[in-house]
């Protein structure tokens, strides 16, 4: 429920701020809404490799490759330390880190080092999505009550068994909690694709700009608020689902 | 049979012993408690039963096996566990977490269903609860699971780990008494840690006690341990109302009563010989079939209401506190069949502590 009124606000928000921008920038009266709602119903916009099918598979391509190498990266980090309870502190200072590196500096500065391409998009994705996944998965298992370990230790399982069948069932709430933020973030911040020459939906933002069409702009905008939004609502409903309800309080 | 050979367990390299040097042999079917102070080493010693602790040097035989011969997991499996906050799976249901070990081991689905009914009937709970999950039970009925989780697979050790402390006092008390009635059906070896001296005392064959620095102070029955402390350390533990314990540990039956006792039968007139004889004033009266009936002053007519009786499996702690609260310093007791069978006074009391 919580995530859908975020996503009303923000559509709101996003309308809101078209609006406002339609009295400073639109010369001729013609209100931006009027256009962006044009924008969507031209019947090219929805074909060809400009059209925004293409644009949205593209952008969520993106995001799926992202987060799949992000995830195998900082659940495995994530769950061990917490695991094992050692370098917890040190994992989180650095990932924290990593959080404070601008996307758009890194996605720049990759793009210099190996050019053009998707690795420089994916590395700054990557990077986006880590910190939120590791310090949330560690946490996780961190807070799994000692004396159900030790129990899991004197019923007499082995060490994978305790993680696999106790530790993380329990954690799931905490490690998907992370999993959903780095999504979102990753679903807007995926928008850089388009500065160093790929597609996606940051297309519409950057072309929009260069060509001073405002509608463009705002209609790539609203599409990306309304992915993050079913995003946020998909991966909620998959946590519920793989949540047992002995963990709901 | 669990055997301690020169047990010594530090944690730090360089720290006090938790456990020094510790030799004890707990039998097979019977309960013995581990009790002490805090940081006394009890519940090192429990958790290196079922190698939660490695020992630092020494060794533990179960049956003449060294555990450290065993395959820890296949030790632990064999052995049940219950701590002080159950400890259970929130993520499973009961039925789940009471399934663990048969599931470890294997088990059918059909086995460990039967299984699970069997346990939840066997510590007191409703089949109903098999579905629910931990944080939607009482604290009481989270520990009843953790025992039935412990017995699930049938080992025939059980270490249980302050399992009572959490619960408020008329739920430990009604989890004592069933724990020793459960116990006195199964006949497993159990090794259970409290703080709590009246506790150790209620439920233990044998008590370990344990002082400061992991030494073992005293290993012996309950009543012999009341009844001659190895030490000032165990008589202090033991507190001052020593005495009062042990009278809790013995029956009416175990007493002798005053001898001759002033009792009357129906039909008696000169009750004054038999007061004399037992060199007091007062008699009790027996009615036709031996029940008693009332008591009297040799200088009054009419006999008084009987008040408290004593059956024979009631504690002479109770006995005692029937015996302040009477006017004659005495109680009379019955047998099983409700036959008054002699007077208890103050010096029967002290003649069984003597």
């Amino acid at each position: 429920m919580k995530t859908a009124i975020r996503g009303v606000m923000l559509v709101a928000g996003c309308l809101f701020a078209s609006r406002a921008l339609a009295i400073g920038l639109d010369a001729d009266g013609f209100g931006v809404v009027d256009q962006v709602v044009q924008w969507f119903a031209d019947p090219t916009q929805w074909t060809g490799d400009n059209g925004l099918p293409h644009r949205i598979a593209q952008h969520l391509y993106y995001v799926a490759v992202s987060m799949a190498v992000a995830v195998s990266i900082a659940l495995p980090v994530g769950i061990g330390l917490g695991h094992w309870g050692r370098g917890g502190l040190i994992a989180i200072n650095l990932s924290n880190m990593g959080r404070a590196v601008p996307s758009f500096g890194l996605v720049i500065l990759m793009f210099l080092l190996v050019g053009i391409g998707f690795l420089p998009v994916l590395v700054a994705l990557v990077a986006l999505a880590i910190p939120p996944m590791v310090t949330n998965s560690y946490v996780g298992m961190q807070a799994v009550d000692p004396s159900v370990r030790t129990a899991a230790r004197a019923l007499g399982l082995s060490g994978w068994q305790q993680l696999w069948q106790i530790e993380l069932p329990i954690a799931l709430p905490l490690v998907m909690a992370g999993v959903r933020t780095a999504a979102v973030q990753v679903l807007s911040t995926a928008t850089l694709a388009a500065y160093v020459g790929l597609g996606g939906l940051g297309r519409y933002l950057i072309d929009g700009l260069a060509q001073q069409q405002l509608a463009q702009v705002v209609g790539g905008a609203i599409v990306v608020a309304v992915l993050a939004v079913l995003l946020e609502i998909g991966l909620g409903t998959l946590q519920k689902a793989l949540t047992s309800p002995g963990l709901a309080r | 049979m669990i055997r301690f050979e020169q047990v010594t367990k530090r944690y730090g390299r360089h720290d006090a012993p938790a456990l020094a040097e510790l030799d004890l042999t707990l039998c097979t079917g019977e309960l013995t408690v581990l009790v002490g102070p805090s940081g006394c080493g009890k519940t090192t010693t429990l958790r290196l039963i079922n190698r939660l602790e490695e020992a630092s040097a020494g060794r533990i035989i179960i049956d003449d096996m060294p555990i450290d011969d065993l395959d820890v997991i296949d030790l632990r499996r064999g052995i049940g566990y219950v701590m002080q906050h159950s400890g259970l799976f929130p993520h499973r249901t009961v039925a789940e977490n009471i399934a663990v070990v048969p599931r470890l081991l294997g088990w059918k689905r059909a086995r460990i269903r039967a299984r699970v009914d069997e346990l939840i009937t066997l510590v007191g709970l409703d089949t109903g609860l098999a579905g629910r999950y931990p944080h939607q039970l009482s604290g009481g009925q989270q520990q009843r699971v953790g025992v039935a989780r412990a017995l699930a697979a049938d080992p025939p050790i059980l270490l249980m780990d302050e399992p009572f402390a959490a619960v408020d006092p008329i739920v430990r008390t009604r989890l004592q008494d069933e724990l020793r009635s459960l116990q006195a059906r199964l006949q497993k070896t159990i090794v259970f840690v409290t703080h709590d001296i009246d506790e150790a005392i209620r439920l233990g064959d044998r008590i370990a006690i344990f002082a400061e620095g992991g030494r073992l102070a005293q290993y012996a029955p309950p009543t012999d341990v009341l009844a001659a402390p190895a030490d000032d350390f165990v008589a202090d533990f033991l507190g001052a109302d020593r005495d009062l314990k042990r009278l809790a540990l013995f029956s009416a039956a175990d007493a002798s009563a005053m001898s001759p006792s002033p009792v009357a039968d129906p039909g008696t007139t000169d009750i004054r010989a038999i007061a004399q004889a037992a060199g007091v004033n007062w008699v009790f009266w027996r009615d036709a079939d031996g029940a008693p009936s009332g008591w009297q002053y040799l200088d009054e007519t009419a006999p008084q209401a009987v008040g408290t009786v004593i059956g024979p499996a009631d504690s002479l702690r109770k006995a005692l506190g029937a015996i302040l609260q009477s006017p004659l310093g005495a109680v009379p007791r019955v047998d099983a069949q409700g036959r008054l069978d002699g007077v208890l006074d103050r010096a029967a009391l002290a003649a069984v502590l003597a």
